[in-house]
């Protein structure tokens, strides 16, 4: 998959953390090609998808397959990147913060835009999530967020001899069963939800 | 971090089918098509505060002068209310249009931009079922990103098409065979399109911008082949033509009795001009004519009917000829 991801320049501590934040949560998504304005290399497409373009003659954001933009400072260039996925139809994920407006889309009736655009008013919580659950609808597979973060855990015999009898002829190992049992846990708890949301 | 939006002209003459099934507000004919079309591309007015307004609604082969004339006029009429100017054109004879408003409008401070749909209407492929399709980029955007140059930095008259930018006195089409549509004599570009628009350093810009938007079409152009009798070229020679335009490609020929009869039609006033694709001139003693070289073959032709409708004084028709206009040339010259 090949995302281009924008976020206008500025001197905002607090949004460059969050566009750091982003690009983190799209890196995730393995095997993807990320082209964006706040990496060194700007362009980064397969070589097929640069041959493709020179031959046709056709602007680079054709071989894109989707458009992640940060719009929570007016910016020309924002506003053109949007307008360029309504009109070819390319999905695209316009963030905006909590506080904000998506201000671009007051230009457009409701029935004007379509559904491959999607403008998301995102928190530090579901950064992560809203743009994997974007980018798992582009794919069409569902994106799981990478585990980072090392725990240390002591179990008994008896317990590590049912992480083997569960994993046994699996593809997993004892560590993914227990995080896939962690998360179906997290996803059937109102309780959790409700702490989320309490964060935004 | 507040920026200004932007207020462009948004001008109707043709080049505006968005779909080839051509149902209504797929293009623009005439001007109560526009509301139905603007509706279509409502994303537009994410760019830019649009102002539509209705040109021409014909067949491209159609627009000539008094198309150019009335561009050129309303172009200069809402400069000061406008911060850039779109014009959807026919394919067919853009880069004309392109040439002649580059030197109809000179020294802009804001960008002109040409573009148009490489779509045909039903009609038009009714007209000439032959003619070949244009399979690149959609239309839609094109016209985002032609709209997205009309609010951007570069100044003068510009052609978007594709991923290029195209400095509008230099647009012709590419040769047969080209993934191009366009190309731009001397292989000058202003910017392309590829993420985003990327501009070229810009040509340097002379004096205030000043609209020159005369022009005189009477103009035959005449390319002499070995064997071919004058005499075939009298009515041109003679005939009611305001100027005339000769060109020496490889192979013409410029016989001495030909000389004469041009020196005759230069005689009753008729100028005669020389044009010689590429960069390297004839000697001088040879040809008793001004002539033009290193400028496309377009940009020759309409210079001669551009520069016949400023002056008929024939020192002062000269010098406007030989003087670099609109970065015409691919030398520079005063």
């Amino acid at each position: 998959m090949k995302v281009y991801l924008y976020t206008s320049p500025t001197d905002r501590r607090d949004l460059n953390a969050v566009y750091a934040r982003i690009k983190e949560a799209v890196k995730q998504v393995e095997g993807l090609w990320l082209s964006s304005n706040i990496e060194r290399k700007e362009v980064n497409l397969p070589p097929e998808s640069l041959t493709r373009a020179e031959e046709t003659q056709t602007p680079l954001l054709d071989q894109v397959d989707a458009i992640v933009l940060e719009g929570s400072t007016a910016d020309a260039q924002i506003g053109y990147l949007l307008a360029y996925a309504i009109s070819t139809g390319k999905p695209c994920l316009y963030l905006f913060e909590r506080r904000g407006q998506a201000q671009l889309f007051r230009h457009l009736k409701p029935a004007q835009i379509p559904k491959t655009v999607r403008a998301v008013r995102y928190t530090r919580a579901t950064l992560a999530e809203t743009i994997h659950g974007f980018l798992g609808t582009v794919s069409g597979i569902e994106i799981r967020e990478a585990p980072r973060i090392k725990f240390t855990l002591r179990i008994t015999k008896t317990i590590e001899q049912y992480l083997g009898f569960k994993t046994a002829n699996t593809n997993l190992t004892k560590a993914d069963w227990l995080r896939g049992e962690i998360e179906r846990l997290m996803r059937d708890d109102p309780k959790f939800r409700d702490f989320l949301r309490s964060l935004e | 971090m507040v920026f200004r939006r932007k207020k462009v002209l948004l001008l109707f003459a043709g080049g505006t089918t968005l779909d080839a099934r051509d149902r209504p507000g797929d293009s623009v004919k005439k001007s109560s098509d526009i509301r139905r079309w603007m509706d279509q591309m409502a994303e537009l007015g994410i760019i830019a505060d649009l102002d539509p307004e209705f040109v021409y609604g014909g067949e491209a082969a159609g627009i000539g002068a008094e198309e150019w004339v009335a561009l050129a006029q309303r172009i200069r009429g809402g400069y000061r209310d406008y911060d850039g100017f779109l014009v959807l054109h026919g394919l067919e004879t853009l880069p004309a249009t392109a040439v002649a408003l580059s030197f109809m409008l000179q020294s802009l401070t804001r960008p002109v931009v040409l573009t148009g749909s490489p779509l045909r209407t039903r009609e038009e492929r009714r007209a000439d079922p032959g003619a070949a399709e244009y399979r690149g980029m959609g239309i839609k955007a094109n016209l985002v990103n032609a709209l997205q140059v009309a609010i951007g930095e570069l100044t003068g008259v510009v052609v978007v098409f594709g991923s290029r930018i195209i400095p509008g006195v230099r647009a012709m089409f590419a040769p047969p065979g080209s993934p191009h549509l366009f190309e731009s004599f001397g292989d000058a570009f202003l910017g392309r399109i590829d993420l985003g628009i990327r501009y070229a350093p810009p040509p340097a810009r002379r004096g205030a911008f000043r609209a020159a938007p005369a022009i005189d079409t009477h103009v035959v152009t005449l390319d002499i082949k070995p064997g071919v009798p004058l005499e075939l070229f009298d009515a041109a020679l003679t005939g009611r033509a305001h100027g005339i335009l000769v060109t020496l490609t490889t192979g013409s020929v410029l016989p001495s009795e030909a000389v004469a009869r041009l020196k005759r039609a230069e005689a009753r006033g008729v100028p005669v001009v020389l044009f010689r694709p590429g960069t390297t001139p004839p000697p001088r003693e040879s040809y008793p004519f001004p002539f033009l070289t290193g400028i496309s073959g377009p940009a020759a032709v309409i210079k001669v009917m551009w520069a016949i409708a400023q002056t008929r004084d024939h020192r002062k028709l000269i010098r406007l000829l030989q003087q670099d206009v609109a970065g015409e040339f691919l030398e520079k010259r005063p």
